[in-house]
């Protein structure tokens, strides 16, 4: 049986939503397979480099899932403008010199045309450069001697110690710096690909499709041949920190799910990073995620709610284990292992989220103690958590609803009134800020466009 | 049908038009009557019997509903999924349901996407729920279950029959409040639910649970322009239904009640809540 993959998530305000996987498991064509042989040209680089295996990226240029699944043919046979024009030593040279010059004139955070102009090109073309420059940052031996060479050397503006030292550093990041604004600006405008390459899109627990974004990977690839190694680069962490905190804080769950990948490979004990995947995985077993409408003969990507939610709890331990003054940590762990069922185990990790100065992260652990005690039948306390919640926050509907139904099952059918009266009678002046529970998924990258901002001065550093 | 131990005392009200149940310690049960598939309009009070945690029980009366007055507390999903066509025929379905009632019946609108937002309250002027339906608009996600039980309890507030009719693609995506909370309030509330649903639902989903907790039904649409049809259905159903009172005795004041409605005719079956949460006196008194 065929089956669609398609990687869920939620659009909550429809701006954007939702991945697509067969980047996560399907036998994916690379489209590289004769790039290898064809690369080198006048720039040397020999039949022996290794080419990257772009399998796990999604890197195939076209094939919806079905076809992806069904015909796991090369991929360069479905690619958008043909092959031949690809073995071309000529337009290969042409398409590198082009890139290149776009990451000259790029200065992080502008969408200039140059940019835009890579945005138009089809994932055939964005393999050229990139696959060219990250063999040549390979330290290989071809590659030295590649890079020996005046016509590289001047083809690529090194110095003089960067071409000695075979340090491309400085070109990895300014195109991973242009590959990221591409996505992040909205300038990537490729060609629709002959057979999909789309992506499920969840909005109200209903499908819909996009194309498919392609750019963050043509990023990570370039930060993978960081020297001497991405683990050891601090740009390279702050880069995913803040890209995943960009995706996450945008819905766009399928691409965080890779860039935390990624991420924890590079850097297994991060304890943002960590806490980054435990947001993503407490997200998809969220309803937004779990109650959703699939068409026939479908399904998510991610699992169902119990797996989510301990693998959430896994990555929130570990990166507590790493950093225990956390509070937003120890806040999503409380509420996770709340979900798990262990509402003694919820409470204690909640209390040390309590003493949180800011107001938002207070509301949320008191609304979850509020629950916890709840299901301890700790009626009075959970009032009291509630009401505090209530108090934070007066036109939140989430403490109300509780505090209603508290009193309803107390029998206490006048309080359930009145608490149900303040919901009604306080109008909604925001659909997404009177209750900060309604923006819960978003609330630990609430500092993302910050992040963005480092980065973008890092990088443009880096040009200097 | 309806279960429901009156407790009781006098409610805050949410509009001033709004009356409340004084306490009584009766339990009405909301029955709907039904041989071959349709409803059964011609029984007498010593038609039914009841069991209440297997114990008889002295029927006080039975009534048929047609001529008692609602109050009906419509409960609209407007997230994203219900734009378009399926909104208008929606509202055309609202529209004439409203313009089937008398001039004793009531009705109030709830509607939810992120948020539950009252629309209008429990009212004898249709014209306020009509123009509550214009003004709301589709947006965001569904919350499903804090809308229910909005609905549960401002139903509460009336002491006309409570009907509550919900209508969603069955599909909660945004509530605060949990199902199975939701499920006990229901069997502490008398109203009847009835809910429509776009599509057909999984054999566990909320709405099933709920309606067959309140001893409504559920009816799943697959053409929204069935809808007006669907909505008047409902009604007629509800009107045809019984109400039968008694006073328990011989059964322990708290907890569950499980309820057994029987109707001593060949052929007739009864559809029933299937029991009813009760406290004691002194629970209550705390």
């Amino acid at each position: 049986m065929i089956l669609f993959r398609i990687f869920v998530s939620l659009n909550l305000a429809g701006l954007v939503l939702i991945g697509a996987l067969q980047a996560f498991d399907f036998p994916q064509p690379s489209g590289l397979s004769n790039s290898q042989k064809d690369f080198g040209g006048r720039w040397g680089v020999d039949d022996g480099m290794r080419i990257r295996d772009c399998r796990r990226e999604g890197a195939a240029p076209g094939g919806t899932y079905r076809a992806a699944a069904a015909n796991p043919a090369p991929a360069k046979m479905q690619a958008p403008g043909g092959t031949e024009k690809k073995r071309d030593s000529s337009y290969r040279r042409e398409k590198i010199e082009e890139w290149l010059a776009a990451l000259a004139a790029h200065k992080p955070g502008r969408p200039e045309p140059a940019a835009a102009g890579i945005g138009r090109w089809d994932e055939g073309d964005l393999e050229i450069p990139v696959d060219f420059v990250t063999k040549l940052a390979s330290g290989s031996s071809s590659a030295k001697r590649t890079l020996a060479r005046a016509s590289t050397r001047r083809l690529l503006h090194l110095t003089d110690q960067e071409a000695r030292e075979g340090n491309l550093n400085r070109i990895l990041k300014q195109g991973a710096m242009l590959h990221t604004d591409i996505a992040l600006l909205g300038l990537e405008k490729r060609p629709p690909p002959l057979l999909g390459g789309q992506m499920g899109v969840f909005a109200d627990g209903r499908l819909g499709m996009q194309p498919k974004k392609v750019h963050w990977k043509f990023a990570r690839r370039l930060l993978d041949s960081v020297s001497p190694s991405p683990a050891r680069d601090p740009m390279v962490r702050k880069w995913y920190i803040a890209t995943t905190a960009h995706m996450l804080n945008q819905r766009l769950l399928a691409y965080a799910g890779r860039n935390i990948e990624r991420a924890l490979e590079i850097f297994p004990s991060d304890d943002k990073i960590l806490f980054y995947a435990g947001v993503l995985h407490e997200t998809w077993a969220s309803p937004c995620n779990q109650n959703i409408l699939l068409p026939p003969l479908s399904e998510v990507i991610y699992g169902s709610k119990g797996p989510e939610l301990k693998r959430a709890r896994h990555f929130f331990r570990e990166s507590i284990a790493r950093n225990p003054d956390f509070p937003e940590a120890h806040l999503r762990l409380g509420r996770v292992l709340g979900l798990l069922g262990t509402p003694q185990q919820a409470v204690a990790e909640l209390q040390l989220a309590a003493p949180a100065k800011d107001p938002q992260l207070l509301y949320y652990a008191s609304l979850f103690l509020g629950r916890e005690c709840e299901m301890l039948s700790r009626r009075t306390d959970a009032r009291n958590h509630y009401q505090r919640a209530a108090s934070l926050y007066p036109a939140a509907q989430s403490p109300l609803f509780a505090l209603s139904q508290l009193a309803h099952s107390g029998d206490d059918a006048e309080g359930a009134l009145v608490a149900l009266q303040r919901i009604f009678e306080s109008p909604v002046r925001d659909f997404w800020k009177d209750d900060p529970r309604w923006v819960y998924d978003l609330a630990p990258v609430r500092d993302a466009d910050q992040l963005i901002a480092e980065i973008y001065s890092l990088f443009g550093e880096v040009a200097q | 049908m309806s279960a429901v131990f009156i407790a009781a005392a006098a409610l805050a009200a949410v509009s001033k038009e709004h009356t409340f149940r004084v306490a009584a310690e009766e339990v009405r049960i909301d029955v709907l009557a039904i041989a071959d598939g349709r409803p059964v309009t011609d029984l007498k009070t010593a038609d039914f019997e009841v069991l209440d945690n297997g114990v008889r029980q002295q029927i006080q009366y039975a009534t048929l509903q047609r001529k008692m007055p609602v109050a009906i507390t419509l409960v609209f999903d407007m997230s994203a999924s219900v734009a378009g066509e399926l909104l208008v025929h929606l509202r055309n379905a609202a529209y004439e349901l409203l313009a089937d009632l008398g001039n004793e019946d009531r009705a109030g609108l709830i509607t939810f996407n992120n948020a539950v937002v009252l629309g209008s309250p429990l009212t004898r002027d249709l014209a306020l729920v009509r123009q509550a339906l214009e003004r709301a608009r589709p947006f965001g996600n569904s919350s499903l279950i804090d809308a229910s039980y909005a609905g549960l309890v401002l139903a509460e507030t009336q002491s006309d029959l409570p009907l509550v009719i919900i209508f969603s693609d069955g599909r909660d995506t945004f509530s605060w409040l949990s199902g199975d909370s939701v499920l006990e309030t229901a069997k502490r509330s008398d109203a009847v639910v009835y809910a429509v649903s776009t599509g057909r639902l999984p054999n566990k989903t909320f709405l099933k649970d709920l309606v067959e907790f309140s001893g409504g039904s559920l009816f799943e649409v697959e053409m929204s322009k069935n809808l007006p049809a669907m909505f008047l259905e409902i009604l007629d159903e509800f009107r045809r239904r019984y109400l039968v009172t008694y006073t328990p005795t011989g059964v322990a004041e708290s907890g569950w009640h499980k309820l057994d409605v029987r109707v001593k005719r060949r052929g007739v079956h009864v559809r029933a809540r299937p029991g009813y949460i009760r406290k004691s006196r002194e629970e209550r008194a705390r």
